[in-house]
Order: structure tokens, then C-alpha cells, then sequence
């Protein structure tokens, strides 16, 4: 009998992007990345371990903007052809290196990963990858939660009870059109968690949510096993924390895996190295250059000189790491099961763009894990948030503590100099919404209304602070805030003009279609 | 005084020009009425002359690189220039005069606070105090400790602090230095008697509870210290600031580290510091054309020809001799020519 649990979650989250009216446009390629990085290895790992018949149980969330994207067609024709110009660059690679055999070899792996991506994405999955994850789903080995709308990060929208509950219900219902059912969790954009919150999220009929360590930890009364049980809030919703050491062996760039010299260097990319005329026709549309994603070196150590990537020592190196992270929670699981008198659950949530993308071989190193917890121990399970609620449905009610998971553990990345401006606007816009809402609105009026729900929203997402913070990329998150709010009162505008201008309407209807079903009456009570 | 009635005029005239951009459309006379009638603001500025001043650096639109024609989509709009089309999108207000002031969190220590106050709210105010007062006025803002109070229009007894602010601002943090309480915020002039006018109050904000609760509901399962263990506190100090010090630094010190936006936060973010550094590598370009339909070889493998007849072939040239041979022949088979050219790189 199995003396506790790990919960792997993986918190798969990009903001929503799609410009159209360009030929070209760079920030699409955060998307593109990441599926050719995180979303499509993902799956092949989550694929073979079914065939070969690894019992597994995983936590997903994938937030509603990823969704919308991973559905969109244009996005996916777009994918196609970035797919195109990435294996017509590797072909390139591979001619170009001819004389330097260890690179060539590189070159053709890279070649192999491009090609291999669009096989499988168009062929074998037929471009939806949504569904796929949703027969895993319904097999019994997965767990797909949502998150808020577009990932709003509540603790600083908290000025209006509708606009909360609006983030959560767009949250909840574009999960049900995507899954056919509704989620038993919800991922807490950035974690972020306010006093009160659980009762806006029972009310939507959420199950369980995850919170950073102290506010689980700093919950009154004081929490009985720490952050290794789950626990009922006031409101009577599931909680769980998250377990530090864990993080701290993913994330850590000192101390965690990812560091290891033997990993691929993400910083040395042929995007940076090689001639600019060669790459031009590869790089951003404006001519800058970018991280193309084909890399040569690996970490090597605290160097400039970078030594040539080893592909087989790298994954050797992962599996080593697996073996070691597995042992490190037998051990943990044991010492808790022995203190606590209760099967401890480790909740260990990580950002799904982690594994493959920054941490090249960290999809490698999951399914390694994944592999020896089924095949090489027998002290803990994998499990899911929902499946714990079950196992101690009796347990400590507390009060959990306002927190995040970002830097320092509260709101100040997402509130600071560089992007507080945002609020006043974000909450004004919020205010004039929720009153709108309240009255009735037909016809044209209502996809009016429809849509100012849809530009409210995208203004929202916790990404564009967080990129006004972290600096690059930072004018174009503010030109998103911008446009979105203009967006929306123009269309308010609209709305109080006798003649209604359809064609503008219908432009941005069109434009920024996430969310086809949303009612504007999601922002009233 | 002068001074404060010039301020006074350019606020006017900002309220005009932002309402004005909210709500007016630039063509239509009759929608023009409307939207003066509606608006008190409107109604006096209507004659000013309107300033062309771009909006403030945080709102105002730089140019991102990656979108080099965001500018020409966005409204060429100013009052007193027409909207080409009437669905040119609005410009983002710059500033509201609502008069509110709005509290956010921003950890248990700080809160964050913006207002925004129309002239004619400074100027009802203003009227109240008597005119010796005025040269000696302060703009503060009066943060009261809310925590206990039941009746949320009588903050008689409640303790609070004045935190005295720049005339221009529009907003600030304040370190209220207190965990887990509830707290609220007042704007106004404070006279050197120390009669406070209020402006605006604003909403009831909670800072969170810090530190592990002393509330215990049931029977312990573990000892103190594990609590601050899993926090990665080993050496717990004695006194509570100690304690308070060393999960403050544990909370810093990022078990949170790397949180948030998967893609965009570069995980190995500790790069190595560049020093001087010279690198120089040679590629290597070949060149030429043949018929369009032959059969071109390099070293037995087949070259791509372009429609034109003519390939480019791009090598990295490592130190030492290379040889190319090159085939071609012509699509009838029947003619066949061989050019080798040899390249030797050596460094010195």
C-alpha cells in the first residue's frame, strides 16, 4: 500500500495573440514555440505511455486563451507555415554544416524534431491537439483544469464582485465547450489569492484550487499537516499548496536540474550567431534577430566558451535527474506518512512551458519520471487534486491568506512603477461593464455588449503587467492594454450612437473572436 | 493664487479634451450637443482653445519594433482634428475626473492608492476653507485602520496616519507596515489647524495575514518548527521580528522564484557576464548556373537547381583544404562537365 501521493500539475498558459493584419507577426511565435517545444512533445510522451501501458495521473490546466488559440485556423495556417520556414532553415543547417560533423548532426536532429512536429500536429492529430488531450482526459489518465478567462490576476481586479465572477464564468463555461464537462478545479492565475475569493468560486462550482505555500501555511487556524493535505476553505472548496522543495528542484536556477551543464544552452541560438543575410528571411519581419530555436551548445558552465550539445549525455543527464527527484520523495513521502498520520500529497505545479522550452530536456525528464514512479518504487502514487478529495474528504476547515506565486509572494510584480498605470483604466472600464450589464440589450446592441466583454477581458490578462515588468517585449504588452480599452469605448461609443457602424464591429468581432459564446451578462450578478 | 488659477484653466481644458475624445464624435454637430449637454465639463471649455499636448508618458504610445505600423493604425486623433472615419477607435481617457480613490494591495506591508479628482470637486472643497488657511493648506491622504470599526461612516475612533503628497501626483504607495488588517483611505487638505477636508474616500482593503497563525483548532501534528522548515526557515530566530525577518527573506528569497508566464520568465536568467570577446568564423559561398533541367551533383548528392538554372550553396569553412566536385549533366544524358574547386582555409 502506497504511503502517499505527487501531484504533478502543469499549468500551460499563453496570453492570447493573433494579429491578422500583419503578414507576420513575431509575438505569434510564442504560441508556435511553445507547441513545438512544450504542447506537441507533451503529448507524444502523454501517447507512448499509454500504448506502453504507464499508469500515470496528471494535472492540466490549460487556460482559456491557449484554447482559443489552439482552435483558432488562422493561428494554425500561420503554424504551418512558420513549421515550413523552420525545416526549410534546418535543411539549410544541414548543408551549411557539412564540414563540422558534430554540428551536422545537430543540424539533422533539429531537422527531425521540425518535420516530426508537423506530421504529427497535422497528420496523425489533424490539427487539434484539444482533442487529444480531451480523450486522455476521458481515459482516465489525465486531469484537465481551467483557469480564469484570460488570466486575470484577481487579488488587483477585486474592486468589482462582477468582474471576478465574470474572469471565473468565462473560465468555467469555455472549459465546458472544450472538455464537454465541467472542471472540478480551477487554476488561480498566478496564484493569486484574496480573502473571499473561495465563495465566488464556489458559486461557479469549482472544486479545488492551489495556492502558493504561505497561503496555505499563514491560513488561520493554523493548518494541522502543513501544505501536505488538502484542506475545505470557509466556503467549502478544496484547497491544496505547494510544496517548496519540489519547486525548488525544477525551478531553481542554482539548485534545480535545469542548470546542469550537460543541458542544452538556451541563450546560444543560430539566431544570434550566424551571418545576417543568411538569417533574414528566419528572423522577426522588422529585421531583428531572434531566437530561431535551433541551439548548438549546451550550458557547459559559468562560461562564455559553450562546448557543442550532446544530445544522448543531456537525456542521460534527465534520466539521472528523475531517478534522483523520485528518491527525494520516497523519502519525503515516508518521513511525512510517518509524522503526520495521514497519506501526504506533495503538490508540485510547474509552468507547462518550463519542460522543453527553457528546460529543453525537461519533457524528457517527465516522462523518465513518469516511467520509474509506475515501474521502480512502491512508496507513493501519482494522483489528482480531485482523487486526494476523495481519499480525505474529513478534514481541517481554514481560512487561507492572500498570496501569489510570483516574486515575493504577493501582488507587487503585477502592481509596481512600470505598470500601474493600467489599473485606473482596467477598473474604470470594469465599472462602466458591470452597469451596462445590468440592462438588456438586443440585436446589433448585444454583440456590441458581447464584444466590449471580450476587449474588457483581453485587457486583463496578468501577462501584460508581468511583461511591463520583466522589460522585453514590454511596448508591445502596452500597446495591447491600449488597444483592447480603446477597443472597448469605441464600441461603447457605438452603442450610444443612433447609426451603428456593423463593418467596425464586425472587424473586431473578427479580430479578437476568443470566446465566441460569451454574453456580456457574465458581468452581472 | 494666480498659479492655482492658471492650474486650474489647463485642468479645464484637459477635461474637455478628454471627455471630448471619450464621448464626442468629431463630425456631427447634433451629437456635439448631446454630448455637451450631458457633460457639465463640456460645457464651459467648449470655447477654450484646445491644447495638442500628447498624453502623458505612461499611456502615450511608443512604437513597438516588432509592429512597425501600429502607429498608422491607430487614431489620428486629437480634438480639433476630424476622425477620418467615425469607427476610428477612441482614445484611451487620460484621466477620469470621477472623483474616487481607489486602495489596492500590494503585499501585507504596502498598499497602493490613485485618485482622480475633477477641478470642480478641488474647487467645492477649496470654497470651504477659509481663505488665510489656504497658503498653509496640505494635500495628504488619511489612511485609517479600519479593522474594528462596524460602522463603515464613522471613522471617529479609529487610528490613522496622514501621509502628506505632492500637489501633481496621482497616486501612491504607502507602507502601512501592518499585516492582516483592514484599512481605508482618505484624500484631502489638511489646514495648519488641523481640520481635515475630504476630497474622496476610497474602498476597504485587507493587507494579508503574515507569519504562521497562533490560532490552533485542533490537536498538533507538527512541531512548530517544521512549519517554518517547509517554508525553508532552519534558523529560526527567537524574538517574532526574527521570525518575521527570516520568512519575509525565505518568501524573497523566491520559493516563488519562478512563478508566472511560463514563456516569458527566462528561468536561467543568471547569465555570464560578457567580457571582451572576438570571434571570427569563415562560410564558405559556391555559386554558378547550368541548364535548368540537368543533373547537378556535388560529390555524388544531387544539388537543388533553382527554376532559373542556377544554385548557391552555403558551407561553414572550418581550418584545413577542401575539395568540390562538381558534375553536371545535360538533361539529354549525353554531355557531362566536372569543375572541382579547392578551398584551403589556414589562420595565422
Amino acid at each position: 500500500m502506497e504511503k502517499g501521493y505527487l501531484c504533478l500539475i502543469l499549468h500551460a498558459h499563453l496570453p492570447f495573440v493573433r494579429e491578422p493584419q500583419y503578414e507576420e507577426f513575431l509575438e505569434e511565435h510564442w504560441l508556435f514555440e511553445a507547441l513545438v517545444d512544450t504542447y506537441i512533445p507533451l503529448l507524444t510522451v502523454l501517447e507512448s505511455l499509454i500504448k506502453e501501458g504507464v499508469g500515470f495521473s496528471l494535472t492540466l490546466n490549460i487556460s482559456p486563451t491557449l484554447s482559443a488559440m489552439l482552435e483558432d485556423d488562422f493561428l494554425i495556417t500561420r503554424f504551418k507555415k512558420y513549421l515550413d520556414k523552420m525545416i526549410e532553415l534546418s535543411e539549410k543547417e544541414i548543408e551549411r554544416t557539412k564540414f563540422l560533423p558534430q554540428f551536422n548532426r545537430l543540424a539533422h536532429f533539429y531537422y527531425y524534431r521540425f518535420t516530426r512536429a508537423k506530421k504529427l500536429f497535422f497528420e496523425k492529430w489533424g490539427a487539434n491537439i484539444l482533442k487529444v488531450f480531451k480523450d486522455i482526459q476521458e481515459r482516465g489518465f489525465l486531469e484537465i483544469i481551467t483557469c480564469c478567462a484570460t488570466h486575470g490576476y484577481l487579488p488587483l481586479l477585486n474592486l468589482q464582485e462582477e468582474v471576478i465572477k465574470a474572469q471565473i464564468r468565462v473560465g468555467v463555461s469555455s472549459y465546458r465547450r472544450v472538455f464537454d464537462r465541467n472542471p472540478s478545479g480551477i487554476w488561480l492565475p498566478e496564484c493569486g489569492y484574496f480573502e473571499g475569493l473561495d465563495r465566488f468560486l464556489k458559486e461557479e462550482g469549482i472544486k479545488y484550487f492551489i495556492l502558493e505555500t504561505h497561503g496555505i501555511l499563514f491560513a488561520r487556524p493554523r493548518p494541522k499537516f502543513g501544505v501536505y493535505s488538502n484542506y475545505w476553505t470557509p466556503h467549502r472548496v478544496g484547497i491544496f499548496g505547494r510544496d517548496p522543495e519540489t519547486s525548488k528542484n525544477v525551478w531553481s536556477s542554482i539548485e534545480g536540474y535545469p542548470g546542469d551543464y550537460n543541458y542544452r544552452e538556451f541563450y546560444r541560438d543560430i539566431g544570434f550567431d550566424l551571418d545576417y543575410d543568411y538569417l533574414r528571411p528566419y528572423i522577426a519581419p522588422t529585421g531583428e534577430r531572434i531566437f530561431t530555436g535551433i541551439k548548438y551548445y549546451r550550458i557547459t558552465g559559468p562560461t562564455e566558451n559553450k562546448e557543442i550539445y550532446d544530445p544522448q549525455k543531456a537525456l542521460d543527464k534527465a534520466a539521472e535527474h528523475a531517478g534522483n527527484f523520485m528518491f527525494n520523495r520516497e523519502h519525503q513521502i515516508n518521513y511525512l506518512n510517518s509524522v503526520l498520520g495521514r497519506k501526504p500529497i506533495i503538490v508540485a505545479p510547474y509552468d507547462a512551458e518550463l519542460f522543453g522550452h527553457w528546460w529543453f530536456e525537461g519533457v524528457d525528464w517527465l516522462n523518465f519520471l513518469i516511467r520509474k514512479i509506475h515501474f521502480d518504487q512502491k512508496v507513493f502514487k501519482m494522483i489528482t487534486p480531485s482523487q486526494y478529495l476523495k481519499v480525505y474528504p474529513l478534514t481541517q476547515k481554514i481560512e487561507p491568506a492572500g498570496s501569489s506565486w510570483g516574486w515575493k509572494g504577493y501582488s507587487e510584480v503585477w502592481l509596481s512603477g512600470e505598470n500601474d498605470w493600467i489599473y485606473p483604466h482596467l477598473h474604470r472600464a470594469g465599472e462602466l461593464m458591470v452597469k451596462l450589464a445590468q440592462k438588456e440589450f438586443l440585436g446589433l446592441e448585444k454583440r456590441i455588449l458581447n464584444q466590449m466583454g471580450r476587449e474588457l477581458l483581453l485587457a486583463q490578462s496578468s501577462d501584460w503587467p508581468f511583461i511591463m515588468k520583466t522589460g522585453a517585449f514590454s511596448s508591445y504588452a502596452k500597446k495591447r492594454v491600449i488597444e483592447h480599452l480603446q477597443n472597448f469605448y469605441s464600441l461603447y461609443y457605438q452603442l450610444k450612437r443612433r447609426h451603428k457602424n456593423e463593418l467596425f464591429l464586425r472587424e473586431l468581432e473578427e479580430k479578437n473572436n476568443i470566446f465566441p459564446d460569451i454574453s456580456y451578462k457574465v458581468f452581472s450578478l | 493664487m494666480r498659479k492655482r488659477k492658471e492650474n486650474k484653466k489647463k485642468t479645464v481644458k484637459r477635461i474637455s479634451r478628454i471627455l471630448s475624445s471619450l464621448l464626442k464624435p468629431k463630425k456631427k454637430q447634433e451629437e456635439k450637443k448631446k454630448t455637451s449637454s450631458s457633460s457639465k465639463a463640456t460645457l464651459k471649455s467648449k470655447k477654450s482653445p484646445v491644447s495638442k499636448k500628447t498624453p502623458s508618458k505612461e499611456v502615450s504610445l511608443k512604437t513597438p519594433p516588432t509592429t512597425k505600423s501600429l502607429e498608422s493604425s491607430l487614431p489620428k486623433f486629437d480634438l480639433g482634428i476630424d476622425l477620418k472615419e467615425e469607427a476610428q477607435p477612441v482614445k484611451l481617457p487620460q484621466r477620469y475626473f470621477d472623483n474616487k480613490i481607489v486602495a489596492l494591495t500590494r503585499d501585507p506591508w504596502w498598499v497602493h492608492t490613485y485618485w482622480d479628482i475633477s477641478p470642480q470637486k478641488e474647487a467645492e472643497v477649496l470654497s470651504k476653507i477659509s481663505s488665510q488657511e489656504k497658503p498653509f493648506l496640505k494635500k495628504i491622504l488619511r489612511v485609517y485602520d479600519v479593522t474594528e470599526v462596524k460602522d463603515i461612516n464613522n471613522f471617529s475612533k479609529c487610528q490613522f496616519f496622514d501621509v502628506e503628497i505632492n500637489s501633481l501626483a496621482t497616486n501612491w504607495y504607502i507602507n502601512v507596515n501592518k499585516p492582516g488588517r483592514s484599512f481605508c483611505i482618505e484624500i484631502g487638505y489638511l489646514t495648519s489647524q488641523g481640520e481635515f477636508f475630504v476630497l474622496a474616500r476610497s474602498n476597504i482593503i485587507k493587507t494579508p495575514r503574515f507569519g504562521i497563525s497562533e490560532e490552533l483548532d485542533e490537536e498538533w501534528v507538527l512541531p512548530e518548527d517544521e512549519y517554518y522548515k517547509i517554508l525553508g526557515v532552519y534558523d529560526l530566530g527567537k524574538s517574532s521580528l526574527q521570525r518575521m525577518r527570516a520568512l519575509k527573506l525565505a518568501l524573497e528569497r523566491g520559493i516563488s522564484s519562478g512563478g508566472a508566464s511560463g514563456l516569458f520568465s527566462p528561468l536561467l536568467r543568471k547569465r555570464v557576464k560578457k567580457g571582451f570577446f572576438f570571434e571570427v568564423y569563415t562560410e564558405l559561398i559556391i555559386y554558378g548556373r547550368t541548364h535548368p533541367q540537368a543533373n547537378l551533383t556535388l560529390k555524388g548528392e544531387k544539388v537543388n537547381l533553382q527554376e532559373d538554372g542556377t544554385f548557391s550553396l552555403r558551407f561553414h569553412l572550418p581550418l584545413g583544404k577542401f575539395e568540390f566536385p562538381f558534375r553536371a549533366v545535360s538533361p539529354s544524358q549525353d554531355e557531362k562537365i566536372e569543375i572541382t574547386p579547392i578551398v584551403e582555409r589556414t589562420e595565422k
